[in-house]
C-alpha cells in the first residue's frame, strides 16, 4: 500500500516540475523576464546539448568529477579512521568532538588562498577543500555508529568467543553500517559543494570555473546551461546514493555470511 | 579540567603546525601566526574592520531572520499537511544538495550588485535546513499530544502555541543553528564577488594582492564568528531547556 502512495507523489511531483518549467518557458517566451536574467529552459537545454559536444567542457566535466571523487576517498578514508580513534580515545573525543560537529559553521573556503599558495594552483587545492568540508559528516557518523552499538552485542560476541577481525566482520561493520550510509551520503554531496565551490572562486579549470568564466563573459545562455548540468547531476548523484543505501542496508544481516 | 588542558594542548599544537608552515613555505604562501595577529590587531584598533563587519553582520542578521520566518512558517505547513510534505521534501532535499554557489549569478543578475544580493544569497542558504528541520519536527509530534489538546478543548492557535510549538522546539532551534551557519557561508560568498564591502570583500582583495596576513587575520574573524554564533545557540539552548522544565514542573504541580 505504501508503494502505491509514494508512487502517486511521484506522479504529482513530476506534474509540479513539469508546469514549473512550462511557467518559466512561458515567462521567457512572451517576455516577461528580461533575456539577460532568465533563459527559457528549452534554449537551456539545446545550449546544453551544444556544449556537451565540444572537448573542452568535456575535459572540464571530467576534471570536476575526478576531482570530487578523489576528495571523497580521501574524506571517506580520513572520516573513518578519525571516528575510530574517537570512539577508542575518549580524551581526544573530548577535544575533537565539539570542533567537529560545529566543522560546518567554519568558513572553510576562507582557507582555499593559503591552500593553493602552498599547493599550487591545481588540482590539489580544490580536493583539499573537498576533503575539508566532508570528512567532519564522515567522522561524526563512524563515531555516532560506533557508540550506538548496543552492548550486549559486545559481550555476546565476547562470550561466544569472537575477536579481532571476525568481530570487526560480523559485529561491528553490520551494525554501524546504516551510520557509515549516512556519513557516506553527506560526506559525497559536500565533497561535489566544495570542489565546485573551489573552482568558482580560484581555478582555472572545471565545471565551477566554467559556470563564473560564463558570468564574467555575459554568456547568460552557457551559464544557464551549465547550471542545469549541475542541477541534473547533483540529484542523479543523490538518487544514485539512495539506491545504493537501499542495497546495502537490504543486505545488511547477510553480510557477515559472506 | 583534564579537558581543559587537552584542549590547551590542541591549540598549541594548531599553532606550532602554523608556525611550521609559515616557516617552511615562507610568508609569501603562509603568514606567521604573529603576524597575523599584529594585523587583527591593527585592523580593529584603526577601526579598519568597523565598516565591513558592519556589513556583513547586517546582511547576515536580515537574511537569517528572513530565512527563519520564510523557513519556519513553510516548513510547519509542509509538516501539517502530510501530503504536501511528502510531495516537497525530497525536492527540498535536492535543491539543498546543489552547491548554491553555481546560482549566484542568477542572484546577481535578479538582485543587482549592492547588498540585497547578499542578503538574497544568505537567505538562499539557510531557509532550506530550517524549512527541513521544522518539516521533520512537526511531522513527529506524538499524535497523541495534538488528541489530547483537543480532548481538552483547546483551540487551533492555543494547540499550537502551547502543545505543538514547544514539541517542535528542539526540531527548530537545529535548524535554526544550521541555517544561521549557512546563511553567513552565503553571505561570505556573496561578497567576494561584486562587493565594495564586508568581509568577503576583505578575503578576496586580499587574494589579489596576495596579503597572507589579511587572508589570515580574515579567516581568524571568521571562524571566530562561528564559534561565537555555537555558543550562543547552546547558550539560547540552556536558557530555553531551563524555561520549558520550569514550566513543566508548574504544569504538574498546579
Amino acid at each position: 500500500m505504501s508503494t502505491r502512495s509514494h508512487r502517486s507523489y511521484d506522479g504529482i511531483r513530476l506534474l509540479l516540475i513539469t508546469s514549473f518549467l512550462f511557467l518559466l518557458e512561458l515567462a521567457c517566451q512572451m517576455g516577461w523576464v528580461q533575456s539577460q536574467v532568465m533563459v527559457p529552459p528549452t534554449l537551456m537545454v539545446h545550449t546544453l546539448w551544444k556544449l556537451l559536444h565540444s572537448d573542452a567542457m568535456v575535459a572540464d566535466i571530467a576534471i570536476t568529477f575526478s576531482e570530487a571523487f578523489q576528495a571523497l576517498v580521501i574524506a571517506v578514508m580520513l572520516g573513518m579512521v578519525l571516528g575510530w580513534l574517537m570512539h577508542r580515545w575518549s580524551r581526544l573525543s573530548d577535544v575533537l568532538y565539539p570542533v567537529l560537529s560545529s566543522w560546518y559553521s567554519i568558513p572553510v573556503f576562507a582557507l582555499y588562498p593559503m591552500l593553493i599558495a602552498f599547493m599550487g594552483l591545481n588540482q590539489r587545492p580544490v580536493i583539499a577543500i573537498g576533503v575539508l568540508m566532508a570528512f567532519s559528516a564522515m567522522a561524526l557518523n563512524m563515531r555516532h555508529g560506533l557508540q550506538a552499538i548496543p552492548t550486549v552485542l559486545n559481550k555476546s560476541a565476547r562470550v561466544m568467543g569472537v575477536r579481532n577481525f571476525p568481530f570487526l566482520l560480523h559485529v561491528q561493520l553490520p551494525a554501524i553500517l546504516p551510520s557509515l550510509m549516512t556519513g557516506f551520503k553527506m560526506a559525497a554531496t559536500y565533497a561535489f559543494i566544495g570542489v565546485i565551490m573551489a573552482e568558482f572562486i580560484l581555478s582555472p579549470r572545471g565545471l565551477g570555473h566554467a559556470i563564473s568564466f560564463a558570468y564574467n563573459d555575459f554568456d547568460t545562455r552557457s551559464m544557464y546551461a551549465l547550471m542545469l548540468l549541475i542541477i541534473i547531476v547533483s540529484t542523479s548523484v543523490q538518487w544514485v546514493l539512495i539506491q545504493i543505501e537501499r542495497r546495502v542496508l537490504a543486505h545488511r544481516a547477510t553480510l557477515g555470511s559472506l | 579540567m583534564r579537558i581543559y588542558a587537552d584542549r590547551a594542548v590542541a591549540i598549541f599544537l594548531v599553532l606550532v603546525l602554523w608556525y611550521q608552515l609559515s616557516l617552511s613555505y615562507g610568508t609569501d604562501a603562509v603568514a606567521a601566526p604573529a603576524a597575523t595577529f599584529q594585523r587583527l590587531v591593527m585592523l580593529i584598533s584603526t577601526g579598519f574592520i568597523g565598516p565591513h563587519l558592519n556589513f556583513t553582520l547586517s546582511s547576515w542578521v536580515i537574511s537569517v531572520l528572513l530565512a527563519g520566518v520564510v523557513g519556519m512558517s513553510l516548513g510547519l505547513l509542509l509538516g501539517l499537511h502530510r501530503a504536501s510534505g511528502l510531495v516537497f521534501e525530497p525536492l527540498i532535499i535536492a535543491v539543498s544538495s546543489l552547491p548554491k554557489v553555481t546560482l549566484y549569478p542568477m542572484v546577481l543578475l535578479i538582485c543587482g550588485l549592492g547588498q540585497s544580493s547578499k542578503i538574497a544569497f544568505g537567505f538562499i542558504h539557510g531557509v532550506l535546513p530550517i524549512m527541513l528541520f521544522t518539516l521533520g519536527a512537526a511531522r513527529e509530534i506524538p499524535v497523541h499530544y495534538v488528541k489530547t489538546a483537543r480532548t481538552l478543548g483547546l483551540n487551533r492557535v492555543a494547540t499550537l502555541r502551547r502543545v505543538m510549538l514547544p514539541a517542535m522546539a528542539s526540531g527548530i532551534v537545529s535548524g535554526m543553528r544550521l541555517g544561521a551557519s549557512l546563511a553567513l557561508l552565503g553571505v561570505i560568498i556573496g561578497e567576494m564577488f561584486g562587493a565594495q564591502r564586508g568581509l568577503g570583500f576583505l578575503l578576496m582583495n586580499a587574494i589579489d594582492i596576495n596579503d597572507t596576513a589579511q587572508m589570515a587575520a580574515v579567516a581568524l574573524i571568521l571562524i571566530f564568528l562561528a564559534l561565537a554564533l555555537n555558543a550562543l545557540v547552546r547558550l539560547l539552548i540552556y536558557v530555553f531547556d531551563r524555561h520549558s522544565l520550569r514550566s513543566f514542573t508548574q504544569l504538574s504541580a498546579s
